[in-house]
């Protein structure tokens, strides 16, 4: 019983401490899969206290948590895709001219982006905008950092590639 | 980003949108809460463990129910009730059986059988004057039947008297007993008459007519 209030208030901590990096991944996968942040956030909370009890702390708690946030959130994508769209009438608008000042336009839009790649892509791009070293990336991804270096730099052609469809359309 | 795609100006831009949200509480207590709830509830636990039990309960109770259920139905079954209908039995042709020393019953009267018996109708058989054991051997010769028809069954070796005929034993021919030794009128039965007209069986060891003489003179003429 002590065991487990203890591994509680010790998971608390570990969530609080890393909160803002949670979110990130919330907002970063939650609007371009169709469910909301709070979907999200509790799916990816779920699913870090089942696997904390087996985190051993071989790797660092930061790169243990991308990878539990980022699994869960494509995962739940891949769930989502199985379901039909339910959207009430009159939610189907147009979309509107955007304002190149907008950052958050800017960023609808990277993430629109980001949506087209392969999973493994999408998590290797999104910890490059996470300031992540490719030695974190590595770590993260579990594999070499040559490996790294090499697939983010086609993944940077390959959307620079869907960015210049996008403004042909 | 219509004119160029810039990573970097993206990296920016998610940075800027990250600093934002430094400094604030993004999850709450009762998100975490609700995600450490689930993992020691006791309640999914108890409910496997009490429909095992259940299981093994509702099992076991079968079991019992199922060894005893015979033992039951033949106690019920074998008690009288209050005002018993007997079943009469009469006299007709014994029927004893072919093995050596086995009892003999008496049937009932076909009538008696007839009767519909309504299920909920209690029916006891009285045993002692309705049923009547006799040895094989008191009945096998020494009782004689008269008066018989000669379309009548009566078993084998059993003394048959015809109206005022003199008894015969009857014997097995053709699946029906009542056939005698001793020479009887061919009026009588069918199967008796055909048993009388039957030719002596030839002899099997050869004779010195059938193996010599015959077939000379068949040579001959």
């Amino acid at each position: 019983m002590l065991t487990k209030l203890h591994s509680e208030k010790a998971f608390t901590a570990m969530v609080r401490r890393n909160e803002a990096l949670i979110y990130k991944v919330c907002l970063a996968f939650a609007s371009q899969h169709g469910t909301t942040v709070e979907d999200l956030k509790q799916e990816i909370l779920c699913k870090l206290w089942e696997g904390y009890g087996g985190f051993r702390h071989q790797c660092s708690e930061s790169t243990w948590l991308y990878r539990v946030a980022l699994n869960t959130a494509l995962m739940q994508h891949r769930q989502e895709q199985h379901r039909p769209e339910i959207r009430p009438l009159g939610t189907f608008e147009e979309p509107q001219a955007s304002d190149e000042g907008s950052d958050q336009q800017q960023l609808e839009a990277l993430y629109a982006i980001i949506a087209r790649l392969e999973q493994d892509e999408q998590k290797i791009i999104y910890l490059y905008l996470d300031r992540l070293s490719g030695k974190e990336i590595a770590e993260v991804m579990e594999m070499s950092e040559t490996n790294v270096k090499v697939r983010l730099h086609r993944i940077k052609l390959k959307m620079k590639g869907m960015a210049q469809d996008e403004e042909q359309l | 980003m219509k004119n160029n795609f810039d990573l970097e100006k993206m990296q920016e831009l998610w940075n800027r949108q990250s600093q934002q949200l430094e400094g604030r509480q993004l999850i709450s207590d009762e998100e975490i809460a609700a995600a450490i709830t689930p993992r020691h509830s006791w309640l999914p636990k108890a409910a496997a463990v009490a429909a095992l039990l259940l299981m093994a309960g509702g099992a076991a109770l079968w079991l019992s129910q199922t060894q005893q259920e015979p033992a039951t139905e033949v106690t019920a079954m074998l008690t009288p009730s209050p005002q018993p209908t007997p079943i009469t039995f009469e006299d007709a042709t014994p029927q004893p059986q072919a093995d050596e020393g086995t009892p003999i019953v008496r049937k009932a009267h076909a009538d008696a059988k007839r009767q519909p018996l309504l299920p909920s109708e209690p029916v006891t058989i009285e045993e002692e004057p309705a049923i009547e054991v006799m040895p094989e051997a008191a009945v096998s010769s020494d009782l004689v039947c008269q008066n018989l028809q000669p379309t009548d069954m009566v078993e084998t070796n059993r003394l048959v008297t015809f109206g005022e005929r003199k008894p015969q034993k009857a014997v097995l021919v053709e699946g029906h007993n009542l056939v005698s030794t001793s020479p009887i009128p061919s009026d009588l039965h069918p199967f008796m008459a055909r048993h009388e007209e039957e030719p002596e069986a030839t002899p099997e060891h050869p004779t010195f007519r059938n193996s010599v003489i015959e077939p000379l003179l068949a040579c001959i003429l």
